[in-house]
């Protein structure tokens, strides 16, 4: 256990002057200003501004942002080695291939948590520029971690392809995009603007229209027409959580069993 | 304990059909330098990577250090340091910052190891040129830094000098020699580059196309080699015949009317040289010569020769 962790340290160390994942830091604390400016702007509800800008993020920012990030991040993690000629000083330690990707996919969800604490900072700077007070902290924290712990999963089954067809940065940037955009418009539309069998079919498997059906939960505005129509399809916390963890887990098991053939 | 270091039985990589290593039975003695001497393609760096268990055997056996490598991975390989092919380190990061990432992984706490390690290999610790702006040759220094920085027993090095300037080679090669003579690691080093494997090695394996057709000590390679008196002159047939007549020797070649080859490297050159000339053989050169490990290679090869 401790090699894993000095291992996943070594991993984050990697990443030194890589600027795509400050970049990806720093549009986290400046996707709110047009969410606040949204706030400022429109209605709210019964929702303060602080509760809107981190609403609007959670649901909106967060499963684009993060997915889309985390799957150029991983690709630049899996192909690091591969790029760079430097499995082999690591598997001479030696280090199984098991623990490079455990420790590779730690990163992933450690980089999610960063991005969680910078959307809540910034949303919290979006409400205060709003106008209003900071509320229920505890809570919208554990949200914001809740939710990029999911959608970091999420991310998961484009590592699998990432991994597997061992391409190039183009077409795990294009894979990823293709993939996150999906994924947010079945979110989105596929479980309440459609009756056909296979969109519906594919909104109980795809991870971020299960996530968004316990965000929506508690973003829609009870008595809205929006929430009626949505109220059908919410689901609890612990059913999202126990899909989109068996998602992660056979994600994460077909990973290993990839990377540990193809690199031994 | 075996006397071994190394020990391969059999030793085989198959790729589809083709053999890249075939039947290899190598065997590196503690203490000593190994030399691994073979063309581009031959399958000296399949082998290593067999050793290091970064390749699989189709068939056969490793021993490092009198145990089967297969299964002993945990305990063996931290006792190795290895350079395998190119300089493999991250671009973005610089050399100490390289080597604190493998010394963390190795559990080594201090930075001594890798200033040391550093040291050895003249270059700067704590420089702040990132590995994407080093020159070739201080790749390669670094990569022989990360193989020695956790003071194995045992070095694996595939051409080691590659990208380095004569200069770089004549310092790698006094650095490899001094480990094994003062600080008394075993090193298996392999090149294509003859000369540095006669210049560093104590023991050599010519490998040829997956196969090893020889395993000896330098010294038993060079006591192969042939010697001869070769003399250039006006009347080579007139010089073999004073050669019998004054010397008893007809162990001579005359290769044509001038050049004559003398196999009886004992004899008095220059009392030969006086009856020639007393026999009014005139004489323009007279060399003692020795078959290099060049020709040798060549001949066991039977082919080109090497670099």
């Amino acid at each position: 256990m401790r090699g894993l962790l000095k291992l996943i340290q070594c991993e984050m160390r990697k990443l030194k002057r890589k600027h795509f994942v400050s970049f990806v830091v720093f549009a986290a604390l400046l996707f709110p200003i047009p969410f606040t400016a949204l706030v400022l702007a429109g209605s709210v509800g019964n929702f303060t501004g602080f509760e809107a800008v981190f609403g609007l993020l959670v649901t909106m920012g967060m499963p684009i942002m993060l997915p889309a990030a985390l799957g150029i991040i991983g690709a630049m993690l899996f192909f690091m080695e591969r790029d760079h000629d430097t499995l082999k000083n690591l598997r001479v330690l030696p280090v199984s291939p098991l623990k490079i990707v455990t420790a590779k996919i730690a990163v992933l969800y450690i980089l999610g948590l960063v991005f969680a604490l910078a959307t809540m900072l910034s949303s919290m700077a979006g409400g205060l520029i709003a106008g209003s007070e900071l509320s229920n902290m505890g809570e919208n924290i554990g949200i914001a971690v809740i939710t990029a712990l999911l959608y970091t999963t999420s991310i998961l089954p484009v590592v699998i392809a990432i991994v597997g067809f061992n391409r190039s940065y183009i077409f795990s940037i294009i894979l990823t995009f293709f993939y996150t955009m999906f994924d947010y418009m079945l979110a989105y539309g596929g479980m309440f603007a459609t009756t056909d069998p296979v969109m519906k079919l594919l909104t109980n498997i795809m991870p971020a229209p299960i996530i968004y059906r316990w965000q929506a939960s508690m973003f829609a505005e009870a008595g809205t027409a929006a929430y009626t129509a949505m109220e059908p399809y919410f689901l609890p916390l612990w059913i999202v959580i126990l899909t989109v963890a068996v998602i992660g887990g056979l994600s994460y098991l077909a990973i290993v069993r990839i990377y540990s053939r193809r690199e031994s | 304990m075996s006397e071994y270091m190394i020990e391969t039985r059999d030793l085989t990589k198959k790729y589809g059909t083709q053999s890249s290593v075939s039947h290899l039975d190598i065997h590196v003695k503690k203490g000593r330098i190994y030399g691994l001497l073979g063309r581009n393609g031959a399958g000296k760096t399949t082998t290593m990577r067999m050793l290091l268990g970064l390749t699989t055997p189709t068939s056969g056996e490793v021993k490092i250090f009198g145990r089967p490598l297969a299964g002993n991975e945990k305990e063996i390989l931290p006792r190795i340091g290895c350079l395998i092919e190119s300089p493999g380190f991250y671009p973005n990061l610089t050399g100490t910052e390289n080597l604190k990432i493998f010394a963390d992984l190795r559990g080594l706490r201090s930075p001594k190891y890798i200033k040391s390690a550093l040291e050895l290999v003249n270059l700067p610790y704590r420089d702040k040129k990132l590995f994407s702006q080093y020159s070739l040759g201080m790749k390669q220094r670094l990569a022989i830094a990360l193989a020695v920085m956790h003071n194995p027993e045992l070095l694996i090095l595939d051409e080691p000098i590659n990208g380095l300037d004569p200069i770089g080679i004549a310092e790698v090669r006094d650095f490899i020699r001094e480990l094994c003579d003062a600080m008394g690691k075993t090193i298996l080093i392999s090149s294509h580059i003859l000369s540095e494997i006669s210049l560093l090695a104590d023991d050599v394996g010519i490998i040829d196309h997956g196969n090893l057709l020889e395993e000896e000590s330098l010294k038993e390679l060079e006591e192969k080699n042939a010697k001869y008196i070769h003399f250039c002159v006006s009347n080579a047939q007139k010089a073999a015949q004073v050669i019998a007549s004054s010397f008893g020797s007809k162990n001579v070649h005359v290769s044509d009317g001038n050049n004559l080859y003398l196999y009886d490297t004992d004899l008095p050159v220059e009392k030969i040289n006086r009856n020639f000339m007393e026999e009014g053989i005139g004489i323009r050169e007279a060399h003692l010569c020795e078959d290099t490990l060049e020709d040798y290679f060549r001949r066991i090869t039977g082919g080109e020769g090497i670099a």
